[in-house]
């Protein structure tokens, strides 16, 4: 389980959880970033810019301080688990 | 008169219907309670007249933000008899909750699936009979910026207005509801937005294409502006000699300095640069419809978050390079009044194409022809310098609440969707 702004450019995950008061909760919930979706980062901004995601078909910028709170559980290793 | 209210998230295409079913009557109005203003427009709807009114794009209707807050007292305090709830088709699975949220309280809905086209060409199928059936709720298919469905949309409104509140839908029901209604493929993409991202943020080349794109846009806007506001200043002026001076020539020359050169000269200089701010927002709105703003502030985030401001604030900063007017009233596109008062600080520093010929004038007096170009460059440097003070300075103040998390609009180009 890693948070999503640690995530590489490409890798598909599953949020497990997001540690955010509700305001930003709510936020996210709404651009569908939310527990148990799957989500994948397109690309990362230079100079620690935000990144640049995919929700379903949705796709959302943010800064690597938020993305910190999501954290995911990569694809590969949830299909590698028994 | 009943009113009929339009709900949904932002760039569901609530505006855009607004202006499709009652042409070019939309107007802004202010509320009582509220603090902004909506867009209205009268609607004949059966043979009765409706006001129809936009009200901003929100995401929960128990949220925080100042659109919520708008949204939510609208619905208390005005009691609407029909809300229109907009849905983009193609991001259905995110719209679910406010959907529970609107059928609770207590008015009738109509659903409203906007772009169908755009679903249809990513390979989402709607069954809006289903979906209707399951939800127990009206529902129509539409394109609103091609207007196909408003006929269907119209007879629905007119039921609507009879019908009864609708049963609470917990966010289950939905859910479950749009499990059978709507088909999503697996993969559903956008191929040629992702190519067109692949150049435009790069991250290397994205920043030179986006200063390429803008010195375009501003050099657009005066190659077209500049003629016209030259006219109407030809205009006024003429208006002056030919009718004013002779009409006036009977009073005291008091009189006469205080109604031609204070009241005249003042109104007929600010009334000249319309057709500039007129065509800057066109620009924008352009701009802003293929979705290239936010991926503005994707690439110039990183750098504006140290002055306290983020991407958004960078895009109206450099807006006011051309002129500040319409880069002041730009900053309404910022939902935290923290971040839009400190941009709005900021923004006075930009140096405007006005001051720029002032700055030519004086230099060329004052200073050598070596000397010139880097008096102008040093007072551009100074200005940005001020501009990222004044923030630093402010942003204790002004803090900006709201966490920068933008939506990336599906297609740069939305006609352009249906050819790939």
């Amino acid at each position: 389980m890693i948070a999503l702004d640690h995530f590489q450019v490409g890798d598909q995950g599953k949020i497990t959880g997001i540690q955010a008061e509700i305001e930003l909760r709510q936020r996210l919930a709404a651009m569908g970033l939310r527990e148990g979706g799957v989500v994948q980062v397109l690309r990362k901004a230079s100079m620690g810019g935000p990144i640049h995601v995919r929700v379903g078909t949705t796709e959302v910028i943010m800064r690597r301080i938020d993305a910190q709170r999501i954290t995911v559980v990569p694809l590969l290793e949830l299909m590698a688990a028994p | 008169m009943k009113k009929i209210v339009l709900i949904g998230m932002p760039n569901t295409g609530k505006s855009t219907l607004l202006n499709r079913l009652t042409g070019a009557h939309a107007k802004v109005g202010n509320w009582p309670g509220l603090t902004v203003s909506l867009l209205s427009a009268r609607l004949l709807v059966g043979d009765q007249m409706a006001q129809l009114i936009d009200l901003p794009g929100i995401y929960d209707l128990n949220g925080y933000s100042d659109d919520e807050q708008v949204v939510t007292t609208y619905l208390q305090t005005q009691k609407p008899d029909l809300i229109l709830f907009m849905m983009n088709a193609s991001q259905v699975d995110r719209q679910l909750n406010l959907l529970s949220q609107v059928t609770s309280q207590g008015i009738p809905v109509v659903m409203v699936m906007n772009m169908a086209d755009e679903a249809s060409a990513l390979g989402i199928t709607i069954k809006p009979e289903v979906l209707s059936q399951n939800l127990g709720l009206p529902m129509c298919l539409l394109s609103a910026k091609y207007g196909q469905g408003t006929a269907q949309l119209q007879k629905l409104m007119r039921e609507g207005l009879k019908a009864q509140a609708p049963q609470a839908l917990t966010p289950s029901k939905v859910e479950q509801a749009f499990q059978t209604g709507v088909m999503v493929p697996a993969q559903a993409s956008h191929q040629l937005t992702e190519r067109i991202d692949k150049v435009l943020l790069h991250p290397w080349l994205g920043l030179p294409i986006f200063f390429a794109m803008m010195l375009l846009l501003f050099e657009g806007v005066f190659a077209i502006g500049k003629p016209l506001q030259d006219g109407m200043s030809w205009l006024f002026a003429s208006l002056r000699t030919e009718a004013l001076e002779p009409l006036l020539s009977g009073l005291p020359a008091m009189a006469q300095g205080l109604l031609l050169d204070g009241l005249y000269n003042g109104i007929s200089t600010v009334a000249s640069f319309v057709p500039l701010i007129i065509l800057f927002f066109l620009f924008l709105g352009i701009v802003e419809d293929t979705g290239y703003l936010s991926r503005a502030a994707f690439l110039m985030d990183a750098l504006m978050s140290k002055f306290g401001m983020d991407g958004r604030s960078f895009v109206m900063l450099l807006m006011g390079f051309g002129c500040n007017v319409p880069a002041l009233l730009g900053t309404r596109v910022i939902r935290s009044k923290g971040l839009r008062y400190l941009t709005m600080l900021t923004i006075p520093f930009s140096l405007c194409s006005a001051r720029l010929q002032v700055f030519v004038l004086f230099i060329a007096a004052m200073f050598t022809t070596e000397q010139a170009p880097w008096v102008l460059f040093s007072l551009y440097l100074v200005s940005i310098l001020m501009a990222m003070l004044t923030s630093v300075i402010f942003k204790k103040q002004y803090v900006n609440v709201d966490a920068f998390v933008l939506e990336i609009p599906p297609t740069v180009c939305r006609p352009c969707v249906k050819w790939c």
